[in-house]
């Protein structure tokens, strides 16, 4: 996976291409193939040789690149029938060109994005941090159910707050933590209150296991639709709301779900 | 609501605006105040323009379907002083394929790779977390993947009132005048 990392930075082959046709001030729709061809082929050389891993589309791109080259170099059968004409018209360049045009087109997008961006950021309104003094949402704009991206981006917020646990030489005693003991847990919690928030509910647990487990207690409750996650703005606390009322009845039994 | 309506419509509306960290609409407004939507957008064309004086460090902005108070671009400086901003910015990566899906929606991730010449899963990963794009279906066809869109958090970030108000895209003049065939994806 390490190569996916190194491909951010490179963007890839086709704004490789678009780099070398900008730096050799040429006209995209006649790209004197040889000259760039070669240019591609001495950043591969370079890449390889900073030992960068090079990903797959690059060399696809070379193949790509050397086959229209060739194509370049066959003669022109100028003496064909009508039909044949037809073909030749065809520019090996052509689809080539026609990626390269979309992908500028995206790319330039992306540049008025990033000034839209910008000019946003002058726009500061009140941070959302605001709502977590003790106030919460109450409008019905919620953004309804909680997708498992959001959950996942809430866990790995409460996960990083807290410290790597301190490696220590000494032998712990192996603490047995199971999902139905959390389960029980969070039961236990919603039987004292409506609603508990998902990040002060995780926070509470000593260690990243109890955390872990936990979480998957919090999964499986909804899954049995015996919880229903909401979260009331983008980014904001998750909360989770029991759908059954626990007092009522008894510990939701795994098995039978 | 009905109590509340020996307050002036007008401060209850600031004040609303004034604690809300998201973009509030129209309906949403007038049904916490109690009063109608046209009388509402009244008020927030008022505030909006009382606001527009130099003396004002706040204004009223159309985001994202709704409207939010924030401060003027001047003030940034200031603010910044304050509070400062822990997100980190969006890569490049992300952006073109953030650009793709925002114009091509709703789009499969095999359709972003066509366009950019690389894979964009990671990238794709990245632009879930931030709450930028979203699952919004799934394809016909051989393995029914998934199609991407773009949320309302996209339109917060890069100031939008609505989708449509993105700019145009850079026409690929050529395409148009290529033979169907030599299309990219056909």
């Amino acid at each position: 996976m390490e190569y996916r990392v190194k491909l951010e930075v490179f963007e890839g082959p086709l704004d490789l291409l678009l780099h070398l046709i900008n730096k050799a001030e040429v006209d995209i729709y006649d790209i004197p193939i040889a000259v760039i061809t070669e240019q591609y082929m001495e950043y591969l050389w370079t890449m390889q040789e900073l030992d960068l891993n090079l990903a797959g589309e690059f060399l696809v791109m070379a193949t790509t690149l050397l086959s229209i080259k060739a194509k370049m170099l066959l003669p022109h059968r100028r003496q064909g029938g009508e039909r044949e004409k037809v073909e030749e018209e065809i520019d090996p360049r052509e689809v080539l060109v026609a990626r390269l045009l979309e992908y500028k087109a995206f790319k330039e997008a992306a540049a008025s994005l990033r000034k839209m961006e910008d000019r946003q950021s002058l726009f500061i309104s009140r941070p959302v941090e605001a709502q977590s003094q003790g106030w919460q949402w109450v409008t019905e704009k919620t953004l309804g159910s909680v997708s498992l991206w959001e959950l996942i981006a809430a866990m790995r917020q409460v996960m990083g707050r807290r410290k790597p646990e301190p490696s220590r030489a000494r032998e712990l005693p192996r603490q047995e933590i199971t999902v139905n003991h959390q389960i029980e847990v969070l039961w236990e919690r919603l039987g004292r209150q409506p609603s508990l928030s998902f990040k002060a509910f995780l926070r509470d647990f000593p260690d990243r296991s109890h955390m872990v487990v936990s979480f998957l207690a919090i999964l499986e409750l909804a899954r049995l639709q015996k919880i229903m996650l909401v979260q009331k703005v983008p980014f904001g606390d998750i909360l989770i709301m029991s759908l059954v009322s626990p007092s009522m009845q008894a510990m939701p039994d795994r098995d039978t779900a | 609501m009905a109590g509340f309506l020996f307050d002036e419509p007008r401060a209850v509306v600031e004040s609303l605006l004034f604690v809300a960290t998201e973009p509030l609409d129209v309906q949403t407004i007038s049904e916490l105040v109690g009063i109608s939507p046209a009388e509402t957008k009244a008020i927030l064309d008022r505030i909006r323009s009382e606001l527009e004086s130099p003396l004002h460090g706040i204004q009223l902005v159309e985001l994202a379907g709704g409207f939010q108070l924030c401060t003027k671009p001047g003030m940034a400086p200031y603010v910044e002083k304050l509070y400062h901003r822990n997100i980190p910015a969006i890569s490049q990566a992300a952006l073109e394929t953030l650009a793709i899906i925002a114009y091509k929606q709703p789009v499969t991730r095999a359709e972003i790779e066509e366009i950019r010449g690389v894979k964009v899963d990671s990238v794709l990963t990245t632009l879930m977390e931030r709450g930028m794009i979203t699952e919004v279906g799934r394809k016909d066809g051989p393995g029914r993947p998934i199609l991407y869109g773009t949320t309302r958090e996209f339109l917060k970030h890069f100031g939008l009132k609505d989708i449509s108000e993105l700019p145009k895209l850079p026409a690929p003049e050529s395409t148009a005048g290529l033979p169907e065939h030599i299309l990219p994806g056909a």
